[in-house]
């Protein structure tokens, strides 16, 4: 009865998401990438009074880097010290 | 007839449809192969690829194709009698429906899940997709201005459901809210929110409101007109995720309790049918039945739109091939139950043949009031429903199924506009805002240009709306069929059917323009000449392919 009643609510949730899936993706990609010009703005020539906050979030986001810039149009990493392609 | 006979005929029937024909269909014509590797694996990247259990899938796309529209469709086409609306919903759901989106989510399978419209450009010629996205458009244009009127109606019809329809709005947000932050499980919220919306359902029999009889010179019609497309407006520029995913969520679950409803109350009551098989008693003005029957029911019968979600987005999901057939046929089989509920409800839910008649007095006179008030007669006969809370309920469910439709439709028509925008490097074409705004002028130009200043005439619309689905339906159609051509396999299952369709469409185009003309309806009559050029256009390119397929060498 459990298991039921858990499959259910796993069909009803695929069910939820599975209409909208992308436009919900874009969307939280659009933020996520407005986030990353924040962290990484120095790095593009901007200047950002809180870089200094954004060193520790730059660790965090290093493995989001290379699509990041890829997809913002620049084939070639823009920063020094991240060496990705 | 009982009203149980019709259900059980069609219902059979259906079943029938499935079991043989599909079955039959998927294993000679388009030979679904369990094994083939679908996009959903071979392109796999959990945003549009992704392989998703067949029930699921179903589901996706058995509410995205049923709407308000297989409902209204049936609703109107009873005129002619209860006999040419029921079989032409159970045979064209049977040979047409089915065929039709199994085919075109297989087509699409197989060709790395491209669109079809894409699918055209590639198989049949730039020229015929360039015809496929103009069909689109117009489309999109009609579907928002005729339901915002097929809504307008119903408020006025029904100032029950005003309060309630408001606030599924609200119940729908709040679900949003609670579900993104994952409160507690899906199913006590969908439980929550289905009591929350049927006990406004309850509530609006108490407070009916009806708007002023007049405001600026405009009459209640054109101000709900006015309202909804302005709701449609900000509905549109909310997130996804805020309103329109947990609304499209709720109308879905009301889809089967509606279904249920009826079809339980049905065989409950065993109302008789009071209408006639073959009405010979048209009122005047009611269009011959050939063609018109064949292009005012287009949802619930065959519909291009079917062709769109189909290719869209559910071939992207299909997680092993013979899952098209459950996924397509069925979810055809499904439209086609609405449909029949529909034409059950507008002719066994009256007590006497005059009662029916004098809601039948014009050829628009039904449409969803004849499904609201037979529904609800129906579903008190059957176990006891007060009389307004059967209207409330039944309107408030045309109403959201509507009202959601004209969010996605209005959000569409905004991309297209933005897209043009882009394109044509028109900086402030591609804002959301001023889109939007273009978007809505377009659609409100057309519910009043061919209404009048009242609206109320927009329902004349309607049979160019279902032209224009039907052209799109033929368009799928040729490109199956030419797929198949070239597989070297017959194409008579996919080819009749399509061939059918242009010429029920073109007579249909050809009849309505010598009415517009004689009603000195100008703005229809532009409306329905240029679809006429599109329908011609769709046959001769038709031809052509056809022609050139068969010269070539079959490739397998």
């Amino acid at each position: 009865m459990r298991r039921a009643w858990q499959r259910l609510n796993e069909l009803l949730e695929a069910l939820y998401r599975t209409r909208h899936r992308r436009a919900l993706l874009a969307e939280q990609r659009r933020y996520h990438d407005a986030l990353m010009l924040m962290v990484y703005a120095d790095a593009l020539g901007l200047d950002n009074p809180m870089a200094h906050h954004m060193m520790e979030l730059k660790v965090l986001l290093a493995d989001d880097f290379h699509d990041w810039h890829r997809r913002t149009g620049l084939d070639h990493s823009v920063l020094d010290c991240t060496r990705c392609c | 007839m009982s009203a149980i006979g019709l259900l059980l005929i069609g219902l059979g029937a259906f079943v029938l449809g499935y079991l043989l024909y599909s079955r039959f269909i998927a294993a000679r014509i388009y030979r679904l192969d369990p094994d083939f590797r679908t996009p959903a694996h071979e392109q796999r990247d959990d945003i549009d690829y992704v392989p998703t259990n067949r029930f699921v899938l179903w589901g996706h796309h058995f509410t995205s194709v049923a709407g308000a529209a297989p409902i209204v469709g049936p609703a109107i086409a009873v005129i002619w009698g209860w006999g040419p609306a029921f079989l032409w919903v159970i045979l064209g759901t049977i040979f047409i429906a089915g065929v039709h989106d199994l085919g075109a989510i297989w087509a699409s399978v197989r060709h790395r899940a491209q669109s079809i419209g894409s699918l055209t450009g590639a198989l049949v010629g730039p020229r015929a997709r360039t015809l496929f996205m103009i069909v689109i458009f117009l489309l999109l244009l009609m579907v928002n201005a005729v339901f915002a009127v097929v809504i307008a109606r119903l408020f006025v019809g029904f100032p029950e459901s005003v309060v309630p329809a408001w606030s599924a709005i609200v119940v729908a947000l709040v679900l949003g809210q609670l579900i993104r932050r994952r409160a507690i499980g899906l199913a006590w919220l969908s439980i929550f929110g289905v009591i929350a919306l049927y006990a406004a359902i309850w509530l609006g029999q108490y407070v009916p409101v009806a708007l002023p009889d007049n405001v600026a010179g405009l009459g209640p019609n054109a101000q709900w007109i006015i309202i909804l497309f302005t709701y449609a407006a900000i509905a549109s520029l909310l997130p996804v995720w805020v309103l329109l995913q947990p609304r499209d969520y709720i109308n879905g679950l009301q889809l089967f309790i509606g279904l249920g409803l009826v079809f339980a109350a049905v065989l409950i009551a065993n109302p008789a049918v009071v209408a006639p098989a073959f009405n010979q008693n048209l009122p005047e003005g009611v269009p011959p039945l050939i063609p018109m029957l064949f292009v005012t029911i287009a949802c619930g019968a065959i519909s291009g739109f079917h062709g769109l979600v189909a290719s869209g987005t559910t071939s992207k999901q299909l997680d092993r091939e013979t899952d098209a057939r459950f996924v397509g046929y069925f979810g055809a089989v499904g439209e086609g139950c609405l449909a029949l509920a529909a034409i059950i409800a507008c002719t066994a839910g009256f007590a006497t043949l005059g009662e029916w008649e004098d809601l039948y007095s014009t050829f628009a006179g039904g449409g969803l009031e004849a499904f609201v008030e037979g529904g609800a007669a129906i579903m008190q006969a059957g176990y006891g429903l007060p009389i307004t809370v059967g209207t409330t309920l039944l309107a408030v469910m045309a109403v959201l199924f509507a009202a959601t439709t004209m969010d996605t439709g209005i959000r569409l028509q905004r991309y297209i506009v933005q897209e043009w925008g882009n394109i044509h490097a028109i900086d402030w074409l591609t804002r959301k805002g001023p889109a939007t705004a273009l978007a809505v002028g377009c659609c409100l130009a057309l519910a009043f240009g061919a209404g009048g200043a009242e609206g109320t005439g927009g329902l004349a619309i309607w049979p160019l709306f279902g032209t224009t689905n039907q052209l799109l339906a033929a368009l799928t159609l040729l490109v199956i069929s030419l797929l198949v051509v070239k597989l070297g396999r017959p194409p008579w299952f996919t080819l009749l059917p399509m061939i059918g369709l242009i010429l029920m469409t073109v007579a249909a185009l050809l009849f309505q323009l010598v009415d517009f003309y004689r009603q000195e309806n100008w703005f229809l009559l532009g409306m329905d000449l240029l679809i006429l050029v599109a329908a011609v256009l769709v046959a001769l390119e038709t031809a052509g392919a056809l022609v050139r397929a068969r010269r070539r060498e079959p490739e397998s």
